[in-house]
């Protein structure tokens, strides 16, 4: 009888136990304490890095490439041989801006905003370069969404796991993205600083934190030179901000410090354009003739680093928009990618000394900055030659001829091959380079408008349809023929 | 709420359910149903006929805070989702412009495509049912099981790309002298638009690159409804006089034949009762496997 009784006190203790662990401690016990359930920034960065850089690179599934099936293409530095109704003939799927919004916020921007917040002063693990680095990387990616389709989320984006989430974030409208971003490049800046704590997992720098300060002000000033028609006074500030103290915003002065990420023979890690070509064999890009008989008329060396000669040992282009049944007659003849880029361990290119000597060629030209344009534009030249070890043809510049908008433009086309998302960005902006006119045969969607941007994702009509709605109003109309703000 | 009624000597039954359920903390259908049956029998000979019958009618009405979409699945940017107000499982993604009478809009020979996306379709049946007859004569057992699913649409990517790589038949029409699409053409002004049949021959490739599913999803949307001949068995009880002698009580003996034929179906090259993901996320078919038909023996024996 006495054991009864302990058996069902022992049996009642243990009940009120239980109903005691299961509505006081419910949260303690989802935790699980044999793995972490933070990411330590180490591990985001190079994650977020590679995420994004690879997505605005290549990317390498099929429908979504947004550099090799888009930007690639629509700057008619590829042609497709095959399926050019993939893109080459302006035509792109759901998918193509779906996930390229949906990677570059969601492997991108979360990540790089959580670095932030771990690293910021009220962070679990304060450390201003880590900070600097992440808001350096987010505005690089945001500077990418809102040239890509206009307005977008930024001050009220990222904060879905925030005390007080934000499901359904506001667009700001591409001159408030600017504005914001302009700024952020100038606080990365300032929390940056040489000698302070390390920062690892950094696989673009290596940790190099005055590197990661030029590559701040050099990206600000791009920045600031493509909304320089829209607003000018304030872009002048901030060029002007930048040149006159090269101490306190230092920025590129050689190859050397070019923001790149490096690749490695290792997948994932390799090169974007090496995992399409040579991993997954795909034949179907060739050179287009536009950058061909360009780089020719010029006498372009660079045409041997950009190209491989065919069979017949000449460079061949062949023109963008054609019809498979005519583009695969030229899969034969069709002069291929240079093999510098279809390396697996080739860097893919965010921003180069090259390109900001032009941005200063281009902000010097309008006036913006002092200085002689044309001694930018040597330098910049000069420099691309010298990215692919090669020197400047001697008469090169005399066959360039006088400088002009047109001609700054048209060598930053030829200086950002491979990044075609910025020479296609900076084509909309300026209309340059002026391409010949289109083979009779090639067939075009888009009524034959070259994009002007990316539809908004199908996403975001149904997640986010009523801040959408304002976002439309502020960019126009959802199609690939709104010019976006900085048009000029 | 239910009613279980039985006349006539058990000759007639009905057996009625209606409940409106209400699901919370989760995301599951509603479901009314109803079921009916009946037999007859004369001289040795009987039928039995059993019916049912099902219906469900549902709304999203509450999603977590802050959120009035809830998406199910995602193919091809083409998403199904749950959104406040509108019924479970909507198909969302890029369609063609309609004229007022539903037919697509042509211009310059080719479909117009919306830029912008909508409902396409509905995962959901309208009804659902079957019939099963049996007949018994003597010894002899024939009974025969019919299915139906009217309604629910289901995006079904291997359609789409076997037209768009021109793999079916139905892509070599006009393969040299050229196709005209079925629809209409606005021959008035954007304001006052006055349509006509469609008239301007394309090349056939081209047309038919309307039906790439990845880029239009509306030509991959189909009705998935069917009537299938489900089960049809054909059994002998052998006389029990002649099992006696062996110890067995009954036995019998039946050949089963399942999915026989599909006696209707909307979509024009597969069995439309097939699923890719399953669960939450139907809807869905990419090159799945009809379902397989089936004939075997029973022999099924009592002690």
């Amino acid at each position: 009888m006495k054991l009864t009784k302990t058996i069902f006190s022992s049996g009642l203790i243990g009940l009120l136990l239980s109903i005691n662990a299961c509505t006081e401690k419910f949260d303690e016990l989802n935790i699980d304490p044999n793995n972490p359930t933070t990411i330590g920034s180490q591990y985001l960065f190079p994650y977020a890095v590679e995420k994004s850089v690879d997505r605005y690179w290549g990317g390498n599934t099929r429908f979504e490439r947004l550099n090799l099936d888009g930007a690639m293409l629509w700057i008619q530095y590829l042609a497709r041989n095959i399926y050019s109704n993939e893109g080459d003939n302006y035509g792109i799927t759901p998918t193509f801006y779906n996930n390229t919004w949906k990677s570059l916020y969601n492997d991108g921007l979360v990540n790089f905003q959580r670095i932030i917040n771990e690293s910021g002063t009220t962070g679990k693990t304060p450390n201003k370069n880590y900070e600097g680095v992440a808001l350096v990387m987010r505005s690089w990616v945001f500077s990418l969404l809102t040239d890509l389709y206009g307005s977008i989320p930024y001050t009220d984006a990222l904060k879905g796991t925030d005390s007080s989430p934000v499901y359904t974030p506001s667009y700001d409208s591409m001159d408030k993205v600017y504005a914001g971003l302009l700024n952020d490049l100038k606080i990365a800046n300032e929390k940056l600083t040489v000698g302070g704590p390390s920062v690892t997992g950094d696989i673009i720098y290596n940790g190099d934190i005055l590197k990661w300060k030029k590559f701040a002000n050099s990206l600000r000033l791009r920045l600031a030179n493509r909304q320089s028609a829209k607003k000018s006074a304030e872009s002048r500030a901030i060029m002007k901000e930048i040149l006159a103290d090269a101490t306190k915003f230092p920025i590129f002065t050689s190859n050397a410090d070019n923001a790149l990420l490096a690749n490695t023979a290792v997948r994932p890690s390799n090169n974007e354009w090496h995992e399409v070509m040579i991993i997954g064999s795909r034949t179907d890009w060739n050179i287009s003739k536009t950058l061909v008989d360009k780089l020719s008329a010029l006498g372009d060396t660079r045409l041997g680093v950009f190209a491989n000669r065919n069979k017949a040992n000449t460079y061949e282009g062949v023109p963008n928009g054609l019809p498979d049944a005519i583009a695969t007659t030229y899969l034969s003849t069709g002069s291929v990618l240079g093999d510098y880029f279809t390396r697996a361990n080739t860097p893919s290119v965010i921003m180069t000394y090259p390109e900001l000597q032009l941005i200063l060629a281009e902000a010097a030209f309008d006036g913006d900055i002092d200085g002689v344009p044309s001694d930018y534009f040597k330098k910049g030249v000069d420099a691309s030659f010298a990215q692919y070890s090669l020197a400047t043809p001697a008469d090169y510049l005399k066959t360039v001829g006088t400088i002009s908008k047109e001609k700054i433009i048209e060598q930053k086309w030829i200086a950002l091959f491979g990044q075609g998302v910025e020479a296609w960005t900076e084509y909309r902006r300026t209309g340059f380079p002026k391409f010949a006119p289109r083979d009779p045969r090639a067939v075009f969607e888009n009524d034959g408008i070259v994009p002007t941007r990316l539809p908004y994702p199908t996403t975001e009509y149904s997640l986010n349809k009523a801040k959408l709605d304002e976002g439309i109003k502020m960019t126009g109309t959802d199609n690939m023929k709104t010019k976006l703000w900085w048009s000029e | 709420m239910g009613l279980d009624l039985k006349f006539l000597k058990n000759r007639f039954g009905l057996d009625l359910t209606y409940y409106i359920q209400s699901t919370q903390n989760q995301i599951l259908g509603v479901e009314i149903s109803k079921a009916s049956g009946y037999f007859e029998s004369a001289r040795g000979f009987k039928w039995d006929v059993a019916l049912n019958f099902s219906r469900n009618r549902n709304q999203v009405v509450e999603l977590a805070e802050g959120l009035t979409t809830y998406t199910l699945q995602e193919r091809r940017g083409l998403t199904s989702i749950a959104q406040v107000g509108m019924p479970y499982g909507s198909l969302f993604g890029i369609g063609f412009k309609h004229a007022p009478d539903g037919q697509i809009i042509y211009q310059n020979g080719l479909p117009v495509v919306e830029s912008t996306p909508k409902v396409l379709g509905n995962i959901q049946p309208d009804w659902m049912g079957g019939m099963n007859n049996t007949f018994s004569y003597k010894n002899f057992v024939l009974s025969a099981l019919i299915d139906v699913k009217m309604g629910g649409d289901i995006y079904d990517e291997g359609t789409g790309t076997a037209r768009w790589t021109g793999q079916y038949a139905e892509t070599a029409l006009g393969r040299e002298e050229g196709i005209i699409g079925k629809g209409v053409m606005n021959v008035g002004t954007t304001e006052n638009p006055q349509y006509v049949p469609n008239d301007v021959i394309v090349a056939t490739n081209q047309l038919i690159g309307y039906n790439n599913p990845r880029r239009y999803h509306e030509a991959a949307i189909f009705d998935a409804s069917f009537v299938k001949l489900r089960e049809v068995s054909f059994g002998y009880n052998i006389p029990k006089t002649f099992l006696r002698s062996i110890g067995i009580q009954n036995a019998k003996i039946s050949i089963v034949g399942r999915n026989l034929a599909i006696l209707f179906k909307n979509t024009p090259h597969i069995d439309p009762e097939v699923d890719r993901f399953g669960a939450n996320q139907q809807g869905f078919a990419y090159g799945e496997l009809p379902n397989a038909r089936s004939v075997g023996f029973n022999l099924s024996l009592g002690f």
